[in-house]
């Protein structure tokens, strides 16, 4: 690539305008969870080692030295990888706000004191559902009781305490519940996060996507919610984009203010772009991250407005959405750059209105495991 | 004066969210620097003249080595403090009034009328309550 910023040809924003302010590590694939809305790539087995200790702390400074000034710790299951306390310490170390996400199984209360006297900020844990049995069911693995038991510690020892549950149609009309129980926990941040249909989720979406009445339900009930706790707990509610009338603003904009690291050191703008085909995306570990940032094919490829198809193009909101989610547009239409096709101007806006009519939440679902990549390639739509 | 407070952290990327460019966050910024309460009212958050804000133990101030400014953040977010915020922060200690910080600000920032000050400061405050980004037993006057 050329060794110009900025050179002819490369992304139209300017240096201040792509400036990441949160780094994504994921540390690693291994969790002990089997989600079937997991985010992780669907051959996510085949992927080669994991970056080391030495390696994740020089990205970390490099990234630090780019404007990056949250850090979140994520996966696969974090907690699995035995450098955690040194990487949460280097973080510290840069002033990073360190974030650790996490399934909450593979914990003790020892190491949770121990992470937070080395300068962890804050602990979001994942909630499947309300009730052990649902939640088991969808985690696929007997978890619910520990990770309640895991919310406790988090809190004892002193950190801010984020709950994240996962919404789809087999548990949003328990909303209300969810959003008792983590009162009950004393959070202070719920995230109801409608799954995002790409890898995992993509596979199983006939399962888990809610019909309309449901999400409406779960909307007013999460919006009472919130006024209701502002101040105490933070509740977010966010509508899954099947529903919406426009594409979200994926990552704030591709390569803008996000950089995700997978756990071979693959730099992306998002965690699931390395399923587009034909990006090159860079690696962290041969390069430094400022040059990547800067000058990778894949994170320039869709910077500013430049690669915009029409209605994109000349759209009033081209600003606001930055033309949707690429990752979605590829899996809907087989093409990255088309307009994302949850957007209701969209060419190829009926995919998504068959899909929310195939809806069944009769179908099986396909748990994450290793066996189930030899599904790749199932068909989207 | 303004006290300015966009947001830049945006969430969890994961599952993207609400537009985080625009602003801050969910509960919008509208009610920063525009107006405030009549003075010695409560204002959002339940502050008025003789609360004494603390900061929230979650949230931490540091310098943006991108803009030479302050960043106040919180888990998985972020707000972009302009001077007057950046002391507003700092003076949230637990130990001054609502009162007595905007004192301050009038001997340092003399040009705006005491009442506007004091109006953008609860005003302020409240956002910073919104967020659960005060110390919850501070905020009864």
């Amino acid at each position: 690539m050329s060794e110009t910023p900025g050179s002819t040809g490369g992304p139209a924003l300017t240096a201040s305008e792509a400036r990441p302010y949160t780094l994504v590590a994921e540390l690693t694939y291994r969790c002990p969870l089997r989600c079937p809305y997991c985010s992780n790539p669907l051959e996510y087995a085949r992927h080669s080692a994991e970056l080391g200790t030495e390696t994740w702390l020089r990205v970390f400074g490099e990234a630090e030295e780019l404007g990056v000034v949250q850090l979140n710790l994520t996966g696969g299951e974090p907690l699995v990888r035995d450098d955690l306390e040194r990487l949460v310490e280097g973080a510290r170390g840069l002033d990073l706000y360190t974030n650790l996400i996490t399934s909450g199984v593979p914990v003790t209360r020892e190491r949770l004191a121990r992470l937070r006297a080395l300068g962890l900020d804050g602990v979001q844990l994942s909630i499947q559902d309300v009730t052990p049995q649902a939640s088991d069911r969808i985690a696929g693995l007997r978890s619910f009781e520990r990770k309640l038991e895991v919310a406790a510690w988090v809190k004892e020892v002193g950190f801010p305490l984020t709950l994240n549950t996962v919404l789809h149609r087999l548990n949003l009309d328990h909303v209300a519940d969810v959003i008792a129980l983590a009162e009950r926990l004393g959070a202070d941040r719920l995230e109801l996060a409608n799954t995002q249909y790409l890898g995992w989720a993509l596979l199983n979406r006939r399962a888990l996507l809610p019909s309309r009445e449901q999400l409406e339900g779960a909307r007013e009930v999460a919006a009472a919610a919130r006024s209701r706790l502002r101040g105490r707990m933070e509740v977010v509610f966010v509508l899954p984009d099947y529903y919406r009338e426009f594409p979200k603003a994926c990552m704030d904009g591709w390569g803008r203010r996000f950089l995700v690291i997978a756990p071979d050191g693959l730099v992306m703008p998002c965690h699931a772009a390395d399923a587009i085909p034909g990006l090159a995306f860079e690696r962290a570990r041969d390069r430094a991250l400022g040059d990547i940032w800067r000058d990778s094919p894949g994170l320039n490829a869709f910077r500013g407005e430049a690669w915009m198809p029409e209605p994109c193009r000349s759209c009033d909101r081209r600003s606001v959405d930055f033309g949707g989610c690429r990752c979605q547009a590829y899996a809907l239409t087989g093409d990255a750059a088309a307009t994302d096709p949850v957007c209701r101007l969209a060419p190829r806006h009926a995919v998504v209105e068959a899909a929310r009519a195939e809806a069944d939440g009769d179908a099986a679902l396909v748990y994450r495991g290793p066996r189930a990549a030899a599904l790749r390639g199932a068909p989207a739509s | 004066m303004t006290l300015d407070a966009g947001s830049v952290g945006p969430r969890d990327p994961r599952r993207a969210v609400e537009s985080p460019g625009s602003a801050a966050g969910p509960a919008g910024p509208a009610g920063v620097g525009n107006g405030g309460p009549p003075d010695g009212g409560d204002g959002p958050g339940g502050l008025s003249s003789t609360s004494r804000p603390r900061l929230a133990a979650k949230a931490r101030l540091r310098p943006d080595r991108r803009t030479g400014g302050f960043l106040l953040l919180y888990p998985e977010k972020g707000l972009a403090l302009n001077a007057t915020a950046t002391d507003v922060v700092r003076l949230c200690t637990g130990e001054q009034t609502v009162d007595a910080i905007v004192e301050t600000l009038a001997g340092k920032y003399g040009a705006a009328p005491r009442a506007t000050i004091e109006a953008e400061v609860l005003a302020f405050l409240g956002h910073l309550a919104d967020r659960g980004l005060l110390e919850p037993e501070d905020r009864v006057p």
